[in-house]
């Protein structure tokens, strides 16, 4: 057993953790930090989605140690209703969420692709989303509202300018 | 009415986009056992013997069960799948036994102590020589699915000959079609807490 120390949503937690353990079981089990699903588990539907340092990873195939003195984001971390990220705004809008499953891994999977790539098009952010499986909803509404929250992130910011 | 002809938001769109929506697997129940099957390593054969006590002496382990406690040991549609094989395996993981332990190393752990003896039985695969005359069963009943007295169900709308030779065209050809599966990300699945007189 090692303690690993992280941060998870701007939050410290120091957890016991053995050498197989997942950064997703840690979230889950150690956390109950829900939003990252158990899918496959084998790192190819992409609903275990979070951002380790910004960076986009499935959590289920992330050893826990791995995220030692590191930052984790995940969908709980993002928003709040009220103050929702204009990602949770559009994907709630545009009903890209059916049974909400792939949700949170498709959120932070076109966060990552956002934060590299504000204005994306739509084959961009097909591929961004490859790694993420919708088994209800539909992939059309998902593009239209990743689309159209880069346009809200991008209007913020031109109106940031002008004011 | 509050909604007939208004455009609505779903009741729980918000809920999915900040990840508060609650699924089976995300309700936490202090104590909950982890289950894991042992499944057959053969396609077929004759089970001698299930031996599951190394297994059951493991610590962290609650318990191990086979088909001797699964009093009606079939379910399906038709009720004629077995939740446990019991003397005979019919495919490859086919469940044998299954282990509830603290967590899933320990899980893991008993079943590699389980020791099932099987004898090795001819096998057939392929669903057209599973028809043929003398093909080995892969059920003692026989390989074919009767509906009343037939291997077959006859729906007959119209005059089928009739139709053929008033047709421009006949075409003849044989056609597979896969067994489709929905798939979701999250599985069928259900969660009980046993309480006192109650669920």
């Amino acid at each position: 057993m090692s303690i690993l120390g992280l941060k998870v949503n701007g939050k410290d937690y120091e957890v016991e953790v053995g050498l197989r353990t997942t950064l997703l079981q840690v979230l889950r089990d150690k956390l109950l930090i829900t939003s990252p699903k158990v899918g496959c588990n084998t790192g190819d539907c992409g609903s275990c989605s979070v951002l380790l340092n910004g960076l986009l990873v499935r959590s289920c195939i992330t050893n826990a140690l791995s995220a030692q003195g590191k930052e984790v984001l995940t969908l709980e971390g993002l928003g709040e209703p009220g103050t929702l990220h204009p990602l949770q705004k559009a994907f709630y809008e545009y009903d890209a969420a059916q049974c909400g499953f792939c949700t949170s891994g498709m959120i932070l999977s076109a966060k990552a692709l956002l934060d590299k790539k504000p204005r994306p098009t739509k084959q961009e952010i097909r591929e961004a989303l490859s790694g993420n499986l919708c088994r209800c909803t539909g992939y059309f509404k998902i593009i239209k509202a990743v689309m159209a929250a880069a346009k809200e992130m991008q209007d913020n910011k031109s109106n940031k300018k002008i004011g | 009415m509050n909604v007939v002809g208004k455009r609505m938001k779903r009741y729980d769109g918000l809920a999915h986009v900040t990840g508060k929506s609650p699924y089976v697997d995300d309700v936490y129940i202090p104590g909950t056992l982890t289950v894991k099957t042992f499944r057959s390593p053969v396609i077929k054969g004759k089970i001698h013997r299930i031996e599951t006590t190394n297994a059951e002496r493991l610590r962290g382990v609650a318990g191990v069960i086979t088909h001797h406690d699964v009093p009606h040991n079939a379910f399906g549609l038709i009720a004629d799948q077995p939740v446990f094989a019991s003397e005979s395996v019919r495919y490859k993981g086919m469940p044998i036994a299954a282990v509830a332990a603290v967590d899933e190393d320990t899980a893991m752990e008993a079943l590699e102590r389980i020791q099932v003896e099987i004898e090795e039985q001819e096998y057939v695969l392929d669903p057209i020589e599973a028809m043929q005359p003398g093909a080995p069963k892969v059920r003692p009943e026989g390989n074919l699915f009767l509906f009343d007295d037939r291997p077959y169900r006859k729906i007959v709308f119209g005059d089928v000959e009739a139709g053929f030779n008033e047709a421009d065209f006949v075409i003849e050809e044989r056609y597979f079609h896969p067994s489709l599966e929905h798939a979701p990300i999250e599985t069928q699945t259900s969660l009980a807490v046993p309480k006192e007189n109650a669920l």
